[in-house]
């Protein structure tokens, strides 16, 4: 059964899917569109369940947007409240701790995606050349820290780095002859700690992406390079690299829209909220969550989330573009 | 290009649909706002054509359910103690009660919520550190004053007036505080087998200072022992009741506390209401003598070693047997209650250190409010006057029912029966009138003559009913919270060098604006002296 | 001709080998033993806690935290089963409409793939705040107290959604789909004929992934859930450890009202809580990976 989709005047499926070569009579706007919709309807239709979902989940509550732009008032409500330009703003933009917090927020984010993404890959690769059941226990042991929740990650670094009874420096230090270390007051071995911390949680989590990408690469390559007399090394680097390299791609674009936000329970549970430490620790979340602690002021809360989600954005943009220019099909859109 | 045209396709939608709901809301808002204003009179108003309104039997009152928030922790057999009190209202005003403790830490996320979005809510538990000035300022809460005259004759009867005058916001009532001890002192509590071991004359120990004897002999002779516990890693403040500033002085802290940190100061007992702040010389001198004392107390090992970063509660240590001495507060029976909270095992005693005052803050720490989303707040008042002066309707809530969840075992007395489904949770202080409920084991027969005593000699702070309202100042505040949360620790003794870094977090919070917040302060409260003359 | 080298061919050098072995199994221990640790703690004594910290041979052994905890067996059972429940039905609707939506943006000829692709990705970064939400699910949809609450927010989650359109994209090649096409087949016969079977190993970590998300949720079971009988088990362990921090953070209170921090856990009981809400997603792993393993190697595709 020949089944060929001819609309009037429309080109055959297969015909479409040879680039620029059209015979039709050229269909523009509304047109267009209301053709593209006929012809892929099924298409259409299957992601519409998903589609009603994101839009009962993040489209409808979208207006809430605007609370950053108000001060709201529980009389008046969310639509009624006055508007106020942007004076939620302030608190955070005129504080004498933007530098700072800015830089950390986005240092520590590029920092995780570095690390985070390099540990991952190795990973990955590592345990598909180990295989069998001793790789499939390590991947599971390599799991596990992701479970934790943030409280009890900060509980057990404490059992750590606890200046008298932690296990650094009552026991591991002394082996080594050095004096107990005061970690929580110390603030230059925060930034060391907090990416192994984070590595530790999240890399073997990540992992899992990169071994279902691997998996998925036709072993018929590999057999090509074996016969061409390529190292393992070579293989990794020419074949496994190169094939896996879309994922890492869109990974990192994605990630590049959250540089601007932080894993609050890292920030805050780990160093104990210790105050010797925020010059390293202190995020913008973690300040932002301090002070609406007490003032209590959802416009504000909104105006800083809305500021970390707007320039996370444009990053986006101008990774993707950037992405666009090298490798048009890897990038997001 | 496609991608440029989708994304501005889908943002250009959705602003366009926001900016719809937005002005078809308002309109509706704008009427719905201008009903919600008029509920309270609308409410006097159905009043004054019922006058015998209070007296009336059940069968006049619609039947409605009288929903009560609270702040405590889910237990299981709540749903048997609402339908307890579901009998007793209906009977007495044809009302069925719905019980919604919410737990600590959700406490104030989820009723902010419910405020924020308009959901029907009546008795609602409130307090100074649950924001309630600011969500009274946001229209949280229904005035109370017609309601208390027409409903609440009981608290009216039985609570002490300053309960009344200190929830106000600009002269008038918002919420109705739990009937309990109005103040508290503060205090050094002392475990009394040391004391009499030792002879140890608490009564003249009066500031930390005053301690160092004792800690060195402590130190020597019971070496087992910690001689202060400091548990900075919790609480901005660094944890713990430090009294620096009320055991060195007259000063008391007034206005915005930011990091919970004492920054704004007034003498109470001078007539001249003048406000200084942590900057002002005397007050350096004084904080700066302590946090070295504390400083000298950690070399010597008096104070836990990780005080900046421990986290445990003194209890913990104290139902050990390792703690003395420790800084608490104080009202009439608290010995007493501490020994229960450890279980029996010691006998304690305090001294107390500074005078009890009634402050805005201790006398609004437990209050319930009437939600401006009730649908009949006079019904919410009468439940609430109910729970002020009915012996067995506050009972049921607080203890549970007789019989299945504590045993009488004389005519105001319990025993709590353990693990029986209901009673654990403390909700003792959260609500109605705790001069009612039932005395357990170990507080003593006269517990609340004694606090009605003590409620009646309390002094009155100057500026109790003040309320700073911190809009002018929310950008210098956050400032300043930022700055001492960097500084916490230093009142843990855990730092060296305590002056210097004293003078450079006091540099930066003059730099933050500390001093612009100290005149607004001033400024307001001067305006609310003159009205309240 | 045509010969295969079988994998076993390939393999890295003994030397290689045993390195990667040993970094493994001390990366593994890294991974492991805190984990361990935790509920060695859990069994703790905590007296032993509070004196001499955590250690991997406590002082002494108490297990008692389990015995409390357990006291209230009904509710643990109960909460058990929610979660069990959410999980299971919410992974597996979420992995279809995901994949349902990650196919038609992955197909190169489908024109309206970039209009979709950014409408997902809008909502990763912008969101209308937990409020507006709020009144969206309870005023608009009555979805107060309800299960659909808990499983709406999570079915899409739009990282993986776009992982899997890259999967899709990389890995089916079009000319596949095409033949197919031309062959006669609908696009749903595609999808689930042809697609999704070689797309195992990405629906397979998208559903573990998923799982994960699900079982650890709490912060739903907080804005919707309004009954106590309905709470998923997470939410209620948490809901421990957090009461915990509040009241220590507010000092000012507990010391007001002594009673509150009599009956708040100790350390060993949130340790226990803690073992409590991870452990089954830790022991339901192992079993996953098996299947996940084997679609593993069923990915390639053969030209």
């Amino acid at each position: 059964m020949f089944y060929i989709i001819v609309l009037q005047g429309g080109l055959t499926y297969t015909e479409i899917n040879r680039e620029e070569r059209t015979h039709v009579r050229e269909r523009t706007g509304i047109a267009l569109f209301i053709h593209n919709l006929w012809k892929f309807r099924f298409l259409t239709l299957m992601l519409l369940p998903a589609l009603a979902v994101l839009i009962i989940n993040n489209y409808m509550p979208m207006f809430g947007v605007f609370i950053a732009f108000k001060n709201i008032n529980y009389i008046d409500g969310i639509f009624g409240s006055p508007w106020v330009g942007f004076t939620n703003f302030e608190f955070l933009f005129n504080s004498g701790s933007i530098w700072r917090i800015t830089r950390n927020t986005v240092g520590y984010s590029l920092a995780f995606m570095v690390v985070n993404t390099v540990l991952s890959v190795a990973i990955a690769i590592a345990i598909n050349e180990l295989r069998g059941r001793l790789a499939k226990t390590y991947q599971t042991f390599l799991i596990m820290p992701y479970f934790l929740s943030m409280i009890v990650v900060g509980y057990l670094a404490y059992a750590f780095l606890n200046t008298d009874k932690g296990f650094l420096n009552s026991t591991f230090l002394g082996w080594f002859g050095i004096d107990p270390v005061s970690w929580y007051s110390e603030k230059a071995y925060w930034p060391y700690i907090l990416i192994l911390v984070n590595a530790w949680k999240n890399v073997g989590i990540g992992a899992v992406i990169y071994i279902a990408a691997i998996a998925g690469i036709d072993n018929e390559y590999y057999e090509a390079a074996v016969i061409d007399g390529a190292t393992k090394w070579k293989q990794t680097v020419h074949i496994t690299l190169p094939l896996i390299q879309p994922i890492i791609v869109i990974l990192t674009i994605l990630s590049m829209g959250s540089v601007f936000n932080s894993d609050f329970g890292l920030f805050y549970q780990v160093p104990m909220d210790s105050g010797a430490l925020y010059p390293v620790t202190d995020t913008v979340d973690t300040y932002v969550y301090r002070v609406l602690i007490e003032l209590n002021d959802i416009g504000m809360s909104s105006a800083a989330a809305l500021a970390q989600s707007v320039l996370g954005f444009i990053l986006v943009l101008l990774t993707n573009s950037a992405v666009r220019r090298i490798n048009k099909e890897q990038a997001l859109f | 290009m496609r991608q440029r045209r989708s994304i501005a396709i889908v943002v250009a939608v959705v602003l366009a649909a926001m900016l719809v709901l937005q002005a078809c809301s308002s309109n509706n808002n704008n009427n719905a706002g201008s009903e919600s204003s008029s509920a309270v009179p609308s409410a006097s108003a159905s009043e004054s054509q019922k006058p015998s309104e209070s007296a009336s039997p059940a069968s006049e009152l619609k039947p409605y359910e009288v929903s009560i928030t609270y702040f405590g922790t889910p237990e299981a057999d709540v749903a048997l103690v609402e339908e307890k009190l579901s009998e007793f209202f209906k009977e007495k005003i044809n009302a069925t009660i719905k019980l919604q403790p919410i737990s600590a830490s959700d406490y104030q996320n989820r009723t902010e919520l419910m405020m924020n979005t308009g959901e029907k809510m009546d008795l609602v538990f409130t307090a100074s550190w649950l924001n309630y000035f600011g969500n009274v300022t946001k229209g949280a809460f229904l005035e109370l004053d017609e309601l208390l005259d027409k409903h609440g004759q009981g608290i009216k009867d039985t609570i002490h007036p300053l309960y009344l005058e200190a929830p106000r916001m600009k002269g008038k009532l918002y919420a109705v505080p739990t009937n309990k001890e109005i103040t508290q002192g503060q205090s050094f509590t002392y475990r009394k087998d040391i004391v009499d071991k030792y002879n140890i004359p608490i009564e003249t120990i009066n500031k930390w200072a005053d301690l160092e004897p004792w800690y060195e002999k402590m130190s020597k002779e019971e070496p087992g022992m910690l001689n202060q516990f400091i548990n900075g890693g919790s609480g901005n403040q660094g944890g713990g009741i430090y009294m620096m500033f009320e055991t060195n002085s007259n000063y008391r802290p007034i206005g915005p506390t930011p990091g919970k940190t004492q920054m704004f100061f007034v003498d109470y007992t001078s007539p001249d209401v003048k406000v200084k702040t942590i900057l002002d010389p005397e007050l350096v001198e004084i904080n700066k003598r302590e946090f070295e004392l504390f400083r000298k107390y950690y070399e010597k090992g008096y104070i836990n070693a990780d005080a900046a970063t421990n986290k445990s509660d003194i209890g913990e240590l104290r139902r050990q047997g390792k703690i003395w001495v420790a800084s608490g507060v104080w009202k009439p029976g608290s010995d007493i209650e501490l020994k229960i909270a450890d279980n029996n095992q010691y006998d304690y005693v305090s001294h107390v250190v500074t005078e009890p005052i009634v402050t805005t803050d201790l006398a609004t720490g437990s209050m319930m409010s009437i939600s401006r989303t009730s649908e009949d707040p006079e019904r919410a008042m009468m439940v609430l006057n109910y729970l002020h002066t009915d012996p067995y309707v506050i009972n049921l809530i607080v203890h549970g029912i007789e019989g299945k969840h504590y045993k009488k075992v004389g005519e105001n007395r319990i025993e709590p029966i353990a693990d029986s489904g209901y009673g654990a949770s403390a909700l003792f202080w959260v609500i109605g009138s705790q001069m009612l409920n039932y005395l357990k084991p170990g507080q003593p027969d006269d517990l609340y003559e004694n606090w009605k005593k003590f409620n009646d000699t309390a002094v009155r702070f100057p500026l109790m009913g003040f309320v700073f309202d911190d809009t002018k100042v929310k950008n210098e505040v956050s400032q300043l919270i930022g700055i001492v949360a960097e500084y916490k620790t230093l009142a843990t003794g855990a730092l060296a060098n305590p002056s210097k870094l004293l003078d450079e977090r006091n540099a930066k919070l003059k730099a933050a604006g500390v001093e612009k917040v100290a005149a607004e302060l001033q400024a307001q409260i001067d305006a609310w002296l003159a009205d309240n003359k | 001709m045509n010969y295969t080298t079988s994998r076993r061919e390939n393999t890295i050098s003994p030397f290689a080998g045993a390195v990667l072995h040993i970094s493994f199994i001390l990366l593994a221990l890294a991974c492991v033993l805190p984990v361990v640790l935790v509920v060695i703690v859990s069994f703790t004594h905590n007296d032993a806690l509070v004196n001499e910290g955590y250690r991997f041979i406590p002082e002494k052994l108490s297990s008692i935290a389990y015995e409390s905890l357990f006291k209230d067996y009904g509710t643990i059972v109960r909460a058990y089963a929610i979660s069990i429940g959410l999980t299971v039905i919410g992974t597996a609707v979420s992995v279809v409409l995901m994949a349902l939506f990650a196919y038609p943006i992955s197909r190169r000829d489908y024109p309206f793939r970039t209009f979709f692709t950014f409408v997902l990705f809008f909502t990763m970064l912008f969101h209308g705040g937990v409020v507006s939400k709020y009144i969206v699910f309870t005023q608009v949809f009555d979805l107060l107290d309800s299960y659909t609450a808990l499983l709406l927010p999570l079915l899409i989650i739009p990282f993986n959604v776009i992982i899997m359109r890259t999967f899709f994209q990389s890995t089916i090649h079009p000319a596949l789909i095409e033949s197919a096409r031309i062959d006669g087949a609908g696009e749903f016969r595609v999808f689930f004929r042809i697609v999704l079977p070689l797309s195992l190993p990405v629906l397979a970590t998208m559903g573990l992934l998923g799982m994960i998300v699900f079982w650890n949720d709490w912060f739903n079971a907080l804005l919707f859930i309004r009954t106590e009988e309905k709470y998923p088990l997470q939410y209620l362990m948490l809901r421990v450890l957090n009461d915990v921090q509040f009241l220590r953070a507010n000092v000012q209170l507990a010391a007001q009202n002594p009673e509150l921090m009599r009956n708040l856990p100790n350390e060993s009981l949130q340790m226990a809580f803690a073992v409590v809400g991870m452990g089954p997603i830790l022991l339901v792993y192992p079993f996953f990976q098996k299947f996940f393993i084997k679609g593993l190697t069923v990915g390639a595709v053969k030209g």
